[in-house]
C-alpha cells in the first residue's frame, strides 16, 4: 500500500519506506480540540519516530488570536497533556517546532486566504516543501463547504506544483442528500483522488488485520461464505454516554454517528471479496460493492430489521450514571436514539440468506467493538448424551478494541470415561504474541494521506452507499412515533427488543 | 523467576518446562495462563559472563517477542560436566494485563568435545513451525563447526560487525555468510545505521532536494572510537558502500589522502559514467564510537548536506546549506540503541535484506584501501 518516494534513490531498498515529501499541512480549526488531543500528538510522534521529512510544516488556520511563538506553546502544552509518549523531549520539540507556523484568520475572509497563500510561498522557500499541502478541516461539517470554496478562489486547491490534498472529518452529511450535496461542493474544487475521508477505525491495527487474517490464510476464506457461516455479529459498544458532545449527538444519533461510517466499513471489509491487489482502488472498489448489495431496510422492513434505544440512568463499572435525558445540553425529552441493532442481508453468492446483525450504544456494559462470526452448527449430534445447549456452534471473534485479538470457540470432550463435551475457546492476543503497541489511528491516517494512501480513507461512493442503507431507515423511523425511551438501563445491553432482531430465537452476544 | 539445574537432555528440559508452566497456571488467580510464543531464539555467547549480559538482553526481548530462547556458552574451564543445562519459565503480563507464558529459557553450557551432542540436543528443543533465530554473539567464531551446526538450524543469523576485530582478516567471513542462498543475515552494525541511513535520504527528499544528488562529489564519513583502538570500525565502511550503492557509483579506486588530512583513514574514487564521486573516511573529534558525523558536499561547495551525533549521544542532527537559503537544521532522538532493541527489530523480518548483502559485497572492494589502523 505504500507509495514510494521514486525519484530520491537513497531510499531505494529500506525497509521502512513511509516517509513522505516534505508538505506543509494547514489545519483548519487549529485552536480547536480535536487538533490537541489527537492531530497533533500524533504529528509530533511521527515527526520523533523519524517518519517525517525535515522540511514538514504545519500551519494552524484559525480565530483565535495568537502569533506563531503562542501557538507553539499552546501545542506543545497539547502534546505533553495528550501524548502517550510520555515527556516531550525539549531539543527535539525545538526542532519539530521550527515548523509550526499559525495564522489568525476567519475561514470566511477572502482576505486572509490570500495571507495564508503568501505564508505557504515563504515556508516552501524557508523549508522546501515545494508547494505540497495537506488541508485538514478539523471544524464543523457546515464549514467544509465554505472553505473549500475559499481555498478555490484564492488558487490554493490545485497545484501549480507539487500536490494538494484535503483531509475531512465525519460527519459526512446527515443522509443522502446532504452527503451527496457535500460531495459535490467539495468535487467541485478538489478531485477525488485529493479527498481523503478520514474515519479513525479504519486505522486500526486488527481493522486492517482483518484483511491479512482473511486474505493471508488459507483456511478461512473457503468457509468464508453462506454455506458455512449462519450469521456475523458486529459490535461496537460504548461504556461511555454523551460526554461534552450533546448538542452534536441529539442531531446525530447512534445510527448516524457510528453505523453510517465505523460499522458499515467494518461490515464492508468483513464481508468484501478478494480484491485483485491490495492497492487503494481494488480495496474500495470490493468495500463498495458489499454495501451496494444491501438492500436498504424500506417500510415495514425498518421497523422489523432495526432495534433504537435511548439508555436511561443505571449503573456502569460501579458507577451510578444519569440518564441520556439527564446529560448536560440534552433535551429532557429527547428522541436521539444511543442504541440500534440492525439486521441486514447482503444479495450476493457468497452472503445471501446469512443475517448481518450490527449493534452499536452508549453506556453498555463494556467498551469493546468485535465480529463475531458464528457458523453452522454441526450437521449431525452424535454425542447425543450431551444436552443440545451444551453443542454451541463453533464461533470466530475478531476483536478490535479493546485487547485486539482472534478467538475460536470449538467443542472438546471433557477429560474422563464419560462422552462429555464442552465448548473451548483458543486465544490469539496481539499484546501477548506482539509486545510492541501499534501507532495511533491518527499516526497511521496522517501518514498515510501524505504518502498519498487513500486505502485507509473511505470514497464518496461508499458514503453515499452506507447512507443509501441507513436514509430509509432515518426516514422510517421519522414517520413513527418514537418508542418509549428510556428503554435500557445505563449498564445493560441494550433493550430487549434487540433479541427479537436475532432469528431462530437466538441472541445476541454478551462479550 | 529461578532456574533449575537438569540432565542435559531435551526430554528432560521439555518435562522440566511443562512441569514450569503448570507452577504457574496453579499460581494464577486471575483466570487462564496463555500460552504465546512466536519464534525460537538461539544466542551463542563468548563466555559465561556474556551470558549474563545476553541473558539481560534478552528479557526486553521477549516481552516482545516471546519466544524459547536456547542461550548457548562454553563452559567455564572448572566444569566437570559435558554439558551444563538450566531451564526457566515464567509469565508476562500483557497491555491488557493478561498473565501468558512467553519466556521459557534454556541455557546450555558445553564443552569443546560436546559440541556434537550440544547441537543435537538443540535441535530437538527447537519448537516445531516457527522461525529460528540465530543470534552469534562471538564474531571470532565465525565459521567454526558449531556456528555451522547451529546456523543450519536457523533461518535468520544475527551478528554484528562492530564486534571484528581486524576488518582485513575477518571480513571474508563476515561476507561468506551472506553467500548461503538459504540463509538471511542481519548485522546490528548495519541496523545501527538506520537512523543514519534514513535521516540522510530525507535530506533529499523532494525533487528539488534530489537534484543534489547529481551534484554531489564528496562525502565524508566520520567516525570515532572511544575505546581508543584507531581502527575504522565496520559501520563506517558499511555507510560509505551504502552511499556508493545507492547514488550509483562504482569501482573504487582508493584515492590519496588530501594534503594536511591528519585525520585520514581511507579513500576512495568512485565513478558512474563520467561522473566521479570521493568517499572518504578519517578519525572525527566528536565524542561516541562507530559514525559521528557525515558530509556530503555538492560539486562548488557551496550545497551541504551533514547529519552528525549530537553532543550528549542520544540523537542526530541534520543541516542543510544551500545556496541563498539560511541554513535548516533538525535534530532527531534515535531512541534505544541497545542490544535488546536492534535484535527485537531483527526478529521482525524474515526475509533476506538484499541491499545489505549488495552494500557489504562493495565494501569489500573498499577495505584494501583502508589503512590498517
Amino acid at each position: 500500500m505504500a507509495v514510494l518516494t521514486v525519484e530520491n534513490p537513497l531510499r531505494e531498498g529500506m525497509r521502512l519506506e513511509r516517509t513522505p515529501d516534505p508538505c506543509v499541512m494547514v489545519i483548519f480549526g487549529a485552536s480547536g480540540d480535536l487538533t490537541r488531543r489527537k492531530l497533533m500528538p500524533a504529528l509530533y510522534n511521527l515527526w520523533r519516530e523519524r517518519l517525517l521529512p525535515a522540511g514538514f510544516s504545519v500551519v494552524g488556520f484559525s480565530r483565535t488570536d495568537m502569533n506563531d511563538q503562542q501557538f507553539r506553546d499552546s501545542m506543545k502544552e497539547a502534546v505533553e497533556q495528550f501524548g502517550e509518549q510520555g515527556p516531550v523531549d525539549r531539543e527535539a520539540w525545538e526542532s519539530f517546532a521550527e515548523g509550526l507556523f499559525y495564522l489568525s484568520a476567519h475561514p470566511g475572509h477572502p482576505e486572509d486566504y490570500a495571507s495564508l497563500s503568501s505564508m505557504l510561498e515563504d515556508i516552501d522557500r524557508q523549508r522546501g516543501t515545494n508547494g505540497n499541502r495537506v488541508y485538514y478541516l478539523a471544524v464543523p461539517p457546515s464549514s467544509f463547504a465554505g472553505i473549500v470554496q475559499q481555498l478555490d478562489a484564492a488558487g490554493l486547491a490545485q497545484a501549480e506544483k507539487g500536490w494538494h490534498r484535503l483531509i475531512i472529518e465525519k460527519p459526512f452529511g446527515h443522509d443522502l442528500q446532504s452527503a451527496r450535496e457535500l460531495n459535490q461542493a467539495i468535487s467541485k474544487v478538489f478531485h477525488e483522488e485529493q479527498v481523503y475521508r478520514i474515519d479513525h477505525y479504519l486505522g486500526k491495527e486488527t481493522v486492517q488485520n482483518l484483511l491479512v487474517f482473511r486474505f493471508a490464510n488459507g483456511i478461512f476464506e473457503p468457509i468464508w461464505n453462506r454455506r458455512y457461516v449462519d450469521n456475523v455479529q458486529i459490535t461496537a459498544a460504548e461504556t461511555v454516554g454523551v460526554e461534552n458532545r450533546a448538542a452534536y449527538y441529539e442531531e446525530s444519533g447512534a445510527l448516524r454517528d457510528m453505523v453510517q461510517n465505523h460499522l458499515s466499513q467494518v461490515l464492508a471489509l468483513t464481508a468484501m471479496e478478494p480484491p485483485a491487489s491490495m492497492g487503494a482502488e481494488e480495496v474500495r472498489g470490493e468495500k463498495l460493492k458489499v454495501l451496494r448489495a444491501i438492500p436498504p431496510l424500506m417500510g415495514d422492513r425498518a421497523n422489523s430489521c432495526t432495534v433504537r434505544g435511548q439508555y436511561g440512568p443505571g449503573w456502569v463499572d460501579g458507577k451510578e450514571v444519569p440518564g441520556y435525558r439527564s446529560e448536560p445540553g440534552v433535551n429532557p425529552n429527547s428522541t436521539t436514539d444511543t442504541y440500534v441493532a440492525l439486521k441486514l442481508f447482503i444479495e450476493n453468492w457468497r452472503w445471501a440468506g446469512v443475517p448481518f446483525y450490527l449493534r452499536t450504544g452508549k453506556r453498555l456494559p463494556k467498551r469493546l467493538t468485535e465480529i463475531a462470526i458464528q457458523f453452522r452448527q454441526a450437521p449431525l449430534l452424535l454425542f447425543n448424551h450431551t444436552p443440545t445447549e451444551q453443542m454451541s456452534p463453533n464461533l470466530l471473534v475478531i476483536r478490535i478494541q479493546p485487547d485486539e485479538g482472534i478467538s475460536l470457540k470449538f467443542t472438546a470432550k471433557q477429560p474422563g470415561p464419560a462422552m462429555h463435551v464442552r465448548p473451548v475457546t483458543m486465544d490469539f492476543r496481539y499484546s501477548t504474541s506482539f509486545g510492541v503497541a501499534s501507532a495511533s489511528a491518527y499516526e497511521r491516517l496522517l501518514l498515510d494521506c501524505m504518502l498519498g494512501d487513500p486505502t485507509l480513507f473511505a470514497h464518496r461512493d461508499a458514503v453515499e452507499a452506507a447512507w443509501g442503507i441507513l436514509t430509509p431507515i432515518l426516514e422510517a423511523w421519522a414517520s413513527q412515533t418514537t418508542p418509549a425511551f428510556p428503554n435500557y438501563a445505563a449498564g445493560t445491553w441494550g433493550p430487549a427488543a434487540a433479541d427479537s432482531l436475532l432469528q431462530g430465537g437466538g441472541c445476541w452476544r454478551k462479550p | 523467576m529461578s532456574s533449575t539445574s537438569i540432565p542435559a537432555d531435551a526430554s528432560k528440559v521439555e518435562q522440566e518446562l511443562r512441569h514450569l508452566w503448570r507452577q504457574e497456571a496453579e499460581k494464577s488467580s486471575a483466570g487462564p495462563v496463555l500460552c504465546s510464543r512466536t519464534l525460537n531464539l538461539i544466542v551463542y555467547c563468548r563466555n559465561c559472563a556474556d551470558v549474563q549480559r545476553a541473558t539481560g538482553f534478552l528479557d526486553p526481548i521477549i516481552s516482545n517477542h516471546p519466544c524459547r530462547a536456547i542461550v548457548v556458552s562454553p563452559a567455564p574451564p572448572e566444569s566437570q560436566e559435558e554439558i551444563h543445562t538450566e531451564v526457566s519459565a515464567s509469565c508476562l503480563t500483557s497491555h491488557g494485563g493478561n498473565r501468558y507464558i512467553g519466556r521459557e529459557l534454556v541455557t546450555l553450557a558445553a564443552q569443546p568435545s560436546a559440541h556434537a551432542r550440544l547441537a543435537s540436543i538443540i535441535r530437538a528443543l527447537v519448537l516445531p513451525d516457527l522461525p529460528v533465530f540465530l543470534w552469534w554473539r562471538d564474531t571470532r567464531s565465525l565459521g567454526s563447526a558449531l556456528f555451522r551446526q547451529l546456523s543450519d538450524l536457523a533461518e535468520r543469523i544475527i551478528v554484528d560487525s562492530a564486534g571484528l576485530e581486524d576488518l582485513h582478516a575477518d571480513w571474508p567471513s563476515l561476507h561468506a555468510l551472506v553467500q548461503h542462498p538459504g540463509k538471511a543475515i542481519s548485522d546490528l552494525a548495519w541496523s545501527r545505521l538506520t537512523a543514519w541511513r534514513q535521516l540522510i535520504a530525507q535530506l533529499f527528499d523532494g525533487q528539488a532536494r534530489a537534484s543534489y544528488l547529481r551534484q554531489l562529489r564528496r562525502i565524508v564519513v566520520e567516525f570515532g572510537n572511544e575505546s581508543g583502538n584507531p581502527k575504522v570500525p565496520a559501520d563506517a565502511l558499511l555507510l560509505a558502500a551504502w552511499l556508493g550503492r545507492q547514488l550509483g557509483f562504482k569501482h573504487p579506486c582508493p584515492a590519496a589522502a588530501e594534503q594536511g588530512a591528519e585525520q585520514h583513514a581511507g579513500a576512495w574514487e568512485l565513478s558512474s559514467g563520467d561522473s566521479r564521486l570521493r568517499v572518504e573516511l578519517r578519525h572525527g573529534k566528536r565524542p561516541g564510537s562507530g559514525v559521528t558525523a557525515v558530509f556530503l558536499t555538492c560539486g562548488d561547495g557551496r550545497a551541504v548536506f551533514a547529519v552528525s551525533r549530537c553532543q550528549d549521544g542520544k540523537g542526530l542532527a541534520t543541516r542543510a546549506e544551500l545556496p541563498g537559503q539560511a541554513p535548516m537544521r533538525r535534530l532527531v532522538r534515535t531512541g534505544d540503541e541497545s542490544a535488546s532493541r536492534l535484535v527485537s527489530s531483527e526478529l521482525e523480518i524474515l526475509v533476506r535484506d538484499v541491499l545489505y548483502e549488495d552494500v557489504l559485497r562493495l565494501a569489500g572492494e573498499l577495505l584494501p584501501a583502508l589503512s590498517a589502523g
